[in-house]
């Protein structure tokens, strides 16, 4: 038909005369198109929405993809893939799962543990329902029962590959290595879609060179390592579908801050910006990615921590989780049903300083204390628990004054963007230098010691939280012996001789907390993990170079 | 090949069949029925038909759900896309509100899935950052809450809002807005472009 071949829109006349009564027109939509069109708006909206009118708002309050959508949002989790037409693509099997899994994070009524033995090792990963711990050449796996089997890997399989620091994507069913060779969690074999090896870069040293950490988001992957005999850190950017080299940046001594410029971490945001943590006590945020080109890393923003006392020093590490990013995942694969929102992801920065102090012993029979004081290293470590957002838009906190030309990146002082974003918090020390990553998507858990029983603490950091709380009262309470609230009290950790002043900090969190119920007998130490569906304590066996994994599932 | 297609008050229209077959429904009579005689359209006026038949028109080269090929690539292209509308899309369903339903209609009428997901986004961005005044004022739809219904909900609502601030803040413009617009001039603007993914 070929009335209007010119390629522009033609505006017909017969609609102008077309005018209806003015009424309702939104419900004169049949119902279904209605609900197409909201299912467009996010959640704050549709609940605006609720207040147009009773039919819009019956709409709302009876449409599950809608009800789905402002659960989500309240629990600070967005919804997964969905493939194909099998049961786990319907609204409704989702919306009960969500509400499962918020119960059953709620009421920590979670069946009994199983136990599993592994080789101690010092570092120590759980993602996706698999736990790895490497040590030396050694990486073992263990597959953590689930609930809802959405993984199928085999139990346990103990690994020789050479490495100290590796990376388990438990959702893609990957692992990393420092030498980068990508490989099948099932069956140890090269993985089919990976170029390998992918990193030439670090056989090119005739040294050692340590690595420190690996990220990984989706096809991206970053590592970060220390060059002992150059004295500079280096973080490269690698595309390890096709072995790209996307971006790299180093530490040069002659860097900006020649003290402190090294960095032993770093931590995607997403897939234009990456943070990387110096010692100096500062956050950096680099652009590597401008509108889908690749470009060489541009400092835009620097986070400060609140300011350290003269003569202390400090070092800085971020604990990040593989960012889930689903545009390579093979097409059949489901995934995650939901999962955390990058926005209401948490991560938790270890802060360690420490001073040198004199000290006297006071004794008055000890001649040599008045001439030589005892020289002793304090040492001290915080946690900060910051949700990614507040480094994704760095932007919001740059004073609207600002008029800043040049090149140099934004300084944001702690007072601007720390005591509101974040829990600033004392930390244990962990004596063999290992960082368990207590913190899973939006939840972090704990042990607390609280009236001679140890508790376990889940604090549960989404924004919606409370919101779901006020609006879902029946949750709260229902088994006697947890307790839930919601804590927005400030918080005040004590400065010290570390820190020039007390720190303040308050974001808002839900506390769950029970009596531990596990029996964490005999002498020990131990760490406590979680990740979507489980808790996972670990605990040292007696004159056995084994840890013993305690797994409470939901 | 050419189908010929009825509109509601008997207007003949005359296609390309691979126009045509941008409709669901069209694709399946001719998989059924073959073409053999023109097809009438029982709920499509021939104003509203007529800007169908210029859509699919413009999109003819569009891969089409039914295609086996929709799985792969084709797929994948078609969700990066699904983001950023086009400025030809932009142009053509910026018409006035009673034109725009009757076209989201006829589009789930006639299943075609795009302009449905464009008529549906359009009139969602009409109402993104707009207050619930604004919304009512738009389409003429009236208030039939009782005023303590109003307020119970307008506590609510503040709440919820306060939670997500920055969110309905970044999402003012609507999705096709820049995702920010900060008040910084030159070279900083441009480095804060997208920061959000």
């Amino acid at each position: 038909m070929l009335e209007n071949t010119s390629g522009q829109p033609s505006r017909g006349s017969p609609s102008a005369m077309h005018s209806p009564p003015p009424a309702k027109v939104l419900g004169r939509l049949p119902l279904e198109l209605v609900i197409n069109v909201l299912r467009q708006l996010d959640a704050p909206q549709l609940v605006r929405c609720c207040a147009v009118s009773k039919d819009i708002k019956k709409i709302i309050d009876t449409s599950l993809a809608l009800q789905y959508t402002i659960k989500l949002a309240l629990a600070g989790y967005e919804d997964g893939r969905r493939v194909g037409t099998g049961r786990l693509s319907t609204t409704a099997v989702r919306i009960e799962r969500l509400q499962e899994h918020i119960d059953a994070w709620n009421h920590l009524n979670w069946t009994p543990e199983s136990r599993v033995i592994v080789p101690f090792a010092s570092a120590l990963q759980l993602a996706g329902g698999v736990f790895a711990t490497f040590s030396g050449e050694t990486i073992t796996f263990v597959e953590l029962p689930s609930a809802h089997s959405w993984h199928s890997y085999t139990q346990v399989v103990v690994r020789e590959i050479e490495s100290r620091v590796a990376n388990v994507d438990g959702v893609q069913a990957m692992l990393f290595t420092p030498t980068l060779h990508v490989r099948n969690l099932s069956d140890n074999m090269p993985h089919a879609g990976a170029v390998e090896p992918v990193i030439h870069s670090l056989d090119d040293y005739s040294h050692d060179v340590e690595v420190s950490s690996i990220q990984i988001m989706g096809s991206l992957l970053g590592i970060v390592y220390y060059d002992p005999v150059c004295a500079y850190s280096h973080l490269e950017i690698w595309e390890w579908v096709t072995g790209r080299l996307v971006t790299e940046l180093r530490s040069l001594s002659k860097d900006l801050y020649s003290h402190g410029a090294c960095f032993s971490s770093f931590s995607f945001l997403n897939p234009f910006f990456f943070m990387v943590p110096r010692d100096a006590g500062v956050i950096d945020i680099y652009e590597f990615s401008v509108n889908g080109v690749d470009v060489p890393p541009s400092h835009v923003a620097s986070f400060h921590l609140p300011p350290i006392r003269f003569g202390a020093s400090g070092s800085l590490v971020v604990i990040a989780e593989p960012l889930p990013y689903d545009e390579i995942q093979p097409s059949d694969d489901p995934g995650k049903l939901f999962d955390v929102t990058g926005d209401d992801r948490m991560v938790r920065i270890h802060w360690s300083t420490w001073r040198d102090v004199h000290v006297r012993q006071n004794d008055p029979s000890n001649l040599n204390d008045l001439f030589a004081p005892y020289s002793a290293s304090m040492e001290r470590c915080f946690d900060i628990f910051v949700p990614l957002r507040i480094f994704r838009e760095y932007h919001k906190f740059i004073p609207s004054t600002c008029t800043s030309t040049t090149d140099q990146p934004f300084d944001i002082p702690w007072q601007e963007w720390g005591p509101k974003n974040t829990r600033f918090t004392n930390s244990p020390t962990y004596t063999r230098n290992c960082f368990p990553r207590h913190v899973h998507g939006n939840r972090s858990v704990a042990v607390v010691h609280s009236g001679g029983t140890p508790h376990l603490v889940v604090r549960d950091y989404s924004r919606g939280r409370p919101e779901w709380m006020r609006r879902f009262p029946k949750e709260i309470a229902a088994d006697s012996r947890v307790q839930l609230g919601i804590d927005a009290r400030p918080l005040e950790t004590e400065g010290g001789i570390h820190l020039e002043s007390n720190v303040w900090s308050s974001l808002p969190y839900s506390c769950s907390s029970r009596p531990l119920g596990v029996t964490l007998d005999g002498p020990f130490t131990y760490s406590v993990l979680c990740d979507d569906e489980r808790v996972l304590f670990i605990k040292e066996i007696e004159d056995r170079p084994d840890v013993e994994l305690i797994i409470l599932t939901m | 090949m050419i189908v010929s297609l009825v509109s509601s008050d008997g207007k003949l229209y005359q296609v390309d069949e691979a126009v045509a077959r941008r409709s669901g429904v069209i694709y399946t009579v001719l998989e059924d029925i073959g073409n053999q005689k023109p097809i009438p359209l029982l709920n499509v006026p021939s104003h509203v038909l007529k800007q169908v038949i210029e859509y699919c028109e413009y999109h003819r080269t569009d891969p089409l759900p039914q295609d086996a090929e929709w799985s792969g690539p084709a797929r994948a292209e078609l969700v990066r896309r699904k983001a950023v509308v086009s400025d030809w899309d932009k142009k053509f369903i910026d018409c006035d509100q009673t034109l725009l339903f009757e076209i989201i209609q006829a589009a789930s009428y006639l299943d075609i899935k795009p302009l449905l997901d464009l008529g549906c986004k359009t009139v969602a961005n009409m109402m993104t950052g707009k207050s619930v005044e604004d919304i009512r004022a738009l389409f003429h739809i009236e208030n039939d809450f009782t005023p303590e219904e109003e307020t119970a909900m307008q506590v609510e609502r503040s709440e919820f809002e306060s939670l997500y601030n920055i969110m309905i803040k970044s999402m003012a413009g609507g999705v096709n807005a820049p995702v920010t617009s900060l008040p910084i001039p030159g070279k900083a603007r441009r480095r804060l472009r997208a920061p959000h993914y």
